[in-house]
């Protein structure tokens, strides 16, 4: 397995200061101000992608200054939160042993602590004081080793006995600091749940907390999809016997019928932009793919051919479609341009390969593979170059691969353990986690973008 | 590539900010930078507060404590089969894995399904497209959809009146049977009729 180690600071100023001075500008004239322009260290970990380079920090004794019973369990439950969240993210190890009532909940990589004190690249300072439970006073700092210099500090007021959202956002925040990488710790994983005889929408939390079911009509519903924005749902439900779209506004949680066309109506995927969808219909004849608009008009179909055409979803850029295609056959993944020409086939082995999805970053599709009766993840560079197992024999059947907004994490569906349910997948680790649990049958996830999402901009692709 | 990471992460924090409704703590506008720059760096973790900064988070658009319980409601329909006045005794029609062929065996029984259906033109009915587990759920509803519209296809080469019969696909979300091996697998891969409920009178 990967082992951790600490990569060297890099000194020296950044580019791009004049930017930096320019947006501290404007958030001065917001009432904001940070000292942005101070050139910062960071920990350069995008020159070695091999999945075992992380930044390690430690975590200091934990300041607890406060008469509220229980506040030094819930600083210490803060803390550990905190750092496994920091864990999650895959760029973060953490030295142990930890502090005194310090645990971190699992499950956990192998590779995400170490015992190595020299190897620590930066220090962690936490404390809570306040007087009244709900109204906790919580303060953060994340201190560089060397050169000693403060990266970070923030203040939360939080409350006592729930699992704040605040250190899912302090953690993306220190990840972002460390690596220049944005974290994944705020985001949610939409998925299908088998509820009776039918399926409804669920939310998670990344971390497997904060289960929610989103959909109550006791029909099937299945693989929804976010708007970009985080602010929409677009999924296939039924009524009166036959498929449609809908789309569900989180502002007002309720859904609005887009497409009820004679036949499919499955697939949507949104354009980087929120503007469009590409869907499969078969009100043609026969399952085909199409561009349409968010009210359901169609814009123009991309398919022409006699077989099953299904699967379609955009690359980062909007500018071309990997969808599934059994013209030979069997179902193969094929990538078109947004017109529906320069058709070219991406997946060269095995005789089943289904459900691509393009990483936000751009740079690699996983998509599922029927190898030895079983289905399994694999990812290929667009070139179709670079193809490798991220699941393999002893993982049982994973499917429905789709993309955390980092590029890094894949969450699956799997029957792995006997159930099938949502597993996280580290794809530059290999560390696997059950997102989901219980006796449950869960299906076509899909991760939702951070409240604010810079990781979703296409333009930021190089690796 | 750095200058663009670096705009678009000041934006994010000045999105933050301007989302947050309030502010709780004052002194974000001191302090910080003087600290920063101390090169001894002793004050780095000074117990005055001034080197941090306040964060208020705005509401979650999906709400985090799932109370929206009539979210994603539609009409409700009751949707399972419906009894009716009278029984066409279709029998369903089984498929090989990943095909949507007909075999001689499914043509004679959508031989006797046609003359049902012909002799009763008023009645309508759903030829649902199912698949067995084995593969993915969008490819097996398109597989499913194939698998009707093939029923349907031959049903009205056989005369039946195209507008009895409606398709619609539920993939491998409705199995008849569960479990492993062929045995189970077989019985899943089927066009299934479902009749309508007969026109009011």
């Amino acid at each position: 397995m990967s082992v951790s180690i600490s990569s060297p600071a890099r000194k020296g100023p950044k580019p791009g200061r004049g930017v930096l001075l320019l947006a501290g500008l404007i958030a001065g004239i917001l009432g904001v101000q940070r000292a942005e322009a101070q050139p910062r260290p960071v920990f350069d970990l995008e020159v070695n992608r091999t999945g075992a380079e992380r930044v390690v920090v430690s975590l200091d004794p934990l300041d607890v200054d406060s008469p509220v019973e229980g506040a030094q369990e819930a600083a210490a439950d803060l803390a550990g939160r905190l750092l496994r969240d920091l864990i999650y993210s895959g760029w973060v190890g953490v030295l142990t042993p930890l502090p005194d009532g310090v645990e971190i909940p699992g499950p956990l990589p192998g590779a995400g602590r170490t015992d190595e004190e020299s190897r620590v690249g930066a220090r962690i300072s936490l404390r809570l004081s306040g007087v009244r439970p709900d109204q906790m006073v919580w303060e953060a700092r994340l201190v560089q080793v060397e050169p000693r210099s403060q990266l970070l500090g923030k203040r939360y007021v939080i409350e006592m006995g729930t699992s704040p959202r605040q250190v899912h956002h302090l953690a993306d925040q220190i990840v972002r600091e460390l690596t220049g990488e944005a974290g994944i710790a705020q985001t949610r994983i939409l998925f299908s749940r088998k509820v009776g005889t039918g399926r409804e929408l669920f939310l998670v939390d990344y971390d497997g907390e904060h289960l929610r079911q989103i959909t109550r009509n006791g029909s099937l519903n299945l693989v929804p999809r976010w708007s970009p924005d985080g602010s929409r749902i677009c999924y296939t439900s039924y009524w009166k016997g036959r498929q449609r779209l809908l789309v569900l506004e989180g502002a007002t949680g309720k859904s609005r019928k887009i497409a009820d066309y004679r036949g499919l109506n499955l697939g949507a995927s949104w354009s980087p932009d929120g503007t469009e969808l590409v869907v499969t219909l078969s009100r043609d004849g026969n399952p085909e793919i199409y561009r349409i608009l968010p009210t359901g008009k169609v814009l123009q179909r991309l398919t022409f051919e006699p077989s099953i055409e299904c699967s379609p979803m955009f690359d980062p850029t909007g500018h071309q479609v990997v969808f599934t295609s059994d013209r030979t056959g069997v179902p193969q993944v094929y990538v078109m341009d947004r017109e529906g020409s320069r058709r070219r086939r991406l997946s060269l082995q095995g005789r089943y390969n289904e459900s691509a999805a393009w990483s936000p970053r751009g740079d690699r599709i996983a998509f599922v593979s029927r190898r030895n009766g079983r289905f399994q993840v694999f990812v290929v560079a667009p070139d179709a170059s670079e193809l490798r197992a991220v699941t393999g024999a002893e993982d049982g059947n994973n499917e429905d691969p789709a993309w955390a907004p980092d590029g890094r994490h894949l969450v699956v569906s799997s029957d792995r353990d006997g159930q099938r349910r949502l597993w996280v997948l580290d794809v530059d680790s290999g560390f696997a986690r059950p997102l989901t649990n219980g006796a449950v049958d869960d299906n076509g996830p899909h991760w939702g973008p951070p409240p604010v999402a810079p990781s979703a901009d296409p333009t930021r692709r190089n690796r | 590539m750095f200058s663009s990471q670096n705009l678009r992460r000041f934006g994010g924090i000045v999105l933050w900010t301007a989302l947050a409704s309030v502010v709780v703590f004052a002194g974000c506008d001191r302090g910080k930078e003087s600290v920063a720059t101390d090169p001894t760096g002793e004050d780095v973790l000074g117990r005055s507060g001034d080197d941090l900064e306040d964060v208020t988070l705005d509401q979650d658009p999906f709400g985090s404590s799932g109370e929206q319980t009539d979210a994603g409601a539609i009409d409700a329909e009751d949707l399972t089969d419906s009894a009716t006045e009278v029984d066409l005794q279709l029998e369903d029609v089984f498929f090989d894995y990943d095909s949507f062929e007909l075999d001689a065996t499914d043509r004679a029984t959508l031989a006797a399904n046609a003359r049902a259906l012909r002799a009763h033109p008023e009645m309508r009915v759903t030829i649902e497209g199912h698949c067995d587990e084995r593969g993915t759920v969008q490819y097996n509803l398109a597989l499913g959809e194939k698998r009707a519209r093939e029923t349907k296809r031959y049903l009205v080469s056989l005369g039946v009146s195209g507008g009895q019969l409606d398709i619609v696909s539920y993939g491998k979300e409705r199995p008849f049977a569960v479990g492993e091996g062929d045995a189970i697998w077989s019985q899943n891969r089927r066009a299934h009729f479902v009749q309508q409920l007969p026109p009011l009178r």
